[in-house]
């Protein structure tokens, strides 16, 4: 029995859609980019714009790793089209320090020792920036539940929470003091 | 002297790195004259790659190669079998032969340029734009099962379990 | 993903007149909204449209709250939804349908319209390595027959798919009597949500009863005495980001101790979401006695037909059935 394979192999001739003009605002700065329409943002991001910081683990919306704030939203940038999002506010790991001083979450995943490998560290930090101003981290619980979209293959989970609640503390004694 | 760190909280080298997504992996590397490669994967699970006409792919701006197991280096594979390996079935033998023995099996590999080309979806389009013919086997049970395992590509049930 | 041409219109009656089609595999043009399900379906080439067109920013979002009842424009996105006090205190089945969905993140970007047009988790649908899925290619057939179908549907399948409806706020919405406004170039129309959906029959490729040129406007849930009383059950093998085995959106007046009446919806066991009006029937009047609850969920198993890996789903409604009558009974 033969089959043929290749899905797009039935296509006439090999022609590149038309690439469109969009708009990117990322951690503040504005990037216009001439992309293939189907550049998810994440491709976008690592590929044409050398943020690497976000990563692709899945590239289907399933692992986290590739989680941004989407005008301070948590989204998963591997399954948004980047010319649907032209002109929203972008942030990414690369954002989120300010120079040399890091985010109270980035240094509370050091202090923890929240990581082993790394690569699901970025999407883990943005996901837990999202949610503690959301207001789900008060209990290892909640976080544990609101955190479900990111997936650790390390197991480091245990320490991410911790971290989570340290910074989540920290962030609350600001506000109150 | 070692000893002075033994018992002390002490922070990761790449801790930094890897929390302001400074760390570069495998795929992250970007360095003069680097070129970049999709992966064309076989969807059935089982039989022989009758042919593959790359032709089009060739030709298509910035692709500086087309490797199949017609034109791909040998590699000094041997049948191996340590004693921790399984009684049936061997090591993938990339590119080296006509056989399909697994779903999503490598089967070509489309090497193009960096910049205009290095578009993900550029060389996957110029991937999967090759026909490959393939004449399907029946997939071998897994071990002595006799119900096979199906892997589903991005959905894996984690309660499913694996008979053998 | 197979190439595509990407309109991103800037009003909605340029989106219509695009005539972009929702619900059918083999539409040439598609519409996207969230795309949290559509990115998922081209990056796998499960969906290969020629044209996609954007609806984003075009539809309405608002969450309206009054007298007749709720009404969620259909750009409403999952998160907002969940997270409206007033939806979580007068249907909170709906509020925990919602949150025991997807993810945070995969919440933030999905809509209220793509959710309930979301295409089903069915393996065999989703993995083009698989060559018999009539729902993908019409008339190659069906996998998931005499494959692995623990996911599958045991009400309302054919000869010809199996698969289940995924999406857990369809059961929450059908439960209530749902409404949608689907809009058009040539107007409007209001169609009972449970109408939305077609069973597979002959035909599982056509999914929808929406036209080319048809976009879901909004979602109007009437105002009932057995909204507020409302429970969702969702029995999965994960406590989260997960989707369901089986799942039961109940929905009560109670009369003292006796039920006066019950709405109940099934999800992971049907075609598309299944309303119960048996188990509806034997329950009004009923008390909270498990032994009649249980007689009454009985009759839900009816038509119900395992096809080997799913067989379990047969009793699982039934007890998911009388577990959520007992808690939204419980509700005060």
């Amino acid at each position: 029995m033969s089959t043929v394979i290749s899905p797009a192999a039935a296509q006439d001739g090999f022609s590149m859609p038309a690439p469109l003009q969009v708009m990117l605002r990322v951690n503040g700065t504005e990037h216009r980019l001439s992309l293939d329409p189907r550049t998810t943002l994440l491709d976008a991001l690592r590929e044409h714009l050398h943020l690497t910081g976000s990563k692709k683990g899945c590239g289907l919306g399933q692992c986290g790793a590739c989680t941004v704030l989407l005008d301070g939203k948590r989204v998963k940038s591997c399954l948004s089209l980047a010319a649907l999002v032209e002109g929203r506010e972008i942030t990414t790991i690369e954002g989120l320090a300010q120079g040399e001083e890091l985010h109270p979450l980035q240094a509370a995943f050091i202090d923890r020792d929240a990581f082993q490998c790394g690569y699901c560290t970025s999407g883990q930090i943005m996901a837990g920036v999202a949610c503690i101003n959301e207001g789900h981290a008060g209990s290892p619980q909640e976080i544990r539940d609101w955190m479900s979209g990111n997936l650790c293959r390390c197991g480091a989970y245990d320490h991410i929470v911790a971290a989570i609640q340290d910074a989540a503390r920290a962030t609350r004694s600001v506000q109150r003091g | 002297m070692t000893t002075a760190v033994i018992g002390k909280p002490t922070s990761r080298l790449d801790g930094r790195k890897k929390v302001t997504g400074g760390a570069t992996y495998a795929a992250e590397f970007d360095v003069p004259g680097q070129a970049h490669a999709a992966i064309v994967r076989s969807t059935i699970a089982r039989g022989r790659i009758a042919s593959i006409d790359a032709e089009s792919t060739q030709r298509a701006p910035g692709v500086i190669v087309v490797l199949t197991h017609r034109n791909a280096p040998r590699l000094a594979y041997r049948e191996h079998h340590a004693p921790v390996d399984p009684t049936v079935g061997e090591r993938l033998h990339v590119l080296q032969d006509d056989r399909i023995v697994q779903q999503g099996q490598p089967i070509a590999l489309v090497v193009a340029e960096t910049l205009v080309t290095n578009s993900r979806n550029y060389l996957s389009q110029a991937a999967g734009f090759m026909s490959t013919e393939t004449s399907m086997g029946w997939p071998i049970p897994r071990m002595a099962s006799t119900r096979s395992f199906a892997l589903w590509r991005g959905y894996v049930s984690p309660s499913k379990s694996i008979d053998g | 993903m197979h190439p595509f041409t990407l309109e991103r219109p800037r009003d909605l009656s340029t989106a219509l007149a695009l005539g972009a089609q929702a619900g059918r595999t083999d539409a040439t043009a598609e519409y996207i909204a969230g795309g949290t399900d559509m990115v998922q379906l081209l990056q796998e080439y499960v969906r290969r449209p020629d044209r996609l067109v954007s609806l984003s920013g075009l539809l309405d979002n608002r969450i309206d709250i009054g007298a007749q009842g709720l009404r969620l424009g259909a750009a409403a996105t999952m998160a907002e939804v969940a997270a409206h006090t007033a939806v979580a205190e007068q249907f909170p089945v709906i509020s925990e349908a919602l949150l025991n969905s997807a993810s945070p993140q995969v919440r933030n970007q999905a809509t209220m319209g793509g959710n309930l047009l979301q295409r089903t988790r069915c393996p065999y649908f989703r993995d083009v390595g698989y060559s018999a899925c009539n729902k993908r290619e019409p008339g190659s057939g069906c996998a998931a027959i005499g494959g692995e179908n623990r996911w599958h549907a045991v009400l309302g399948t054919s000869e010809n798919c199996i698969a289940a409806h995924a999406s857990d706020l369809a059961v929450a919405l059908v439960a209530l009597d749902a409404a949608i406004e689907i809009h058009s170039a040539s107007g409007q129309r209001t169609v009972p949500l449970a109408d939305l959906y077609r069973l597979p029959d002959s035909t599982p490729h056509m999914e929808t009863v929406l036209e080319p040129g048809e976009v879901i406007a909004a979602i109007s849930v009437p105002a009932s005495p057995v909204a507020r009383r409302s429970h969702y059950l969702k029995v999965r093998d994960r406590a989260s980001f997960e989707f369901a085995l089986v799942s039961a959106a109940v929905a009560l007046e109670m009369d003292g101790p006796r039920i006066r009446q019950a709405r109940i919806a099934l999800g992971g066991v049907g075609a598309k979401p299944w309303r119960v009006p048996r188990v509806e029937a034997a329950l009004a009047g009923a008390d909270l006695n498990p032994s009649t609850l249980r007689g009454a969920a009985a009759l839900a198993a009816e038509s119900a037909q395992g096809r080997g890996g799913n067989n379990f789903k047969v009793q699982l409604m039934q007890r998911a059935i009388v577990r959520g009558v007992e808690i939204a009974g419980a509700r005060t």
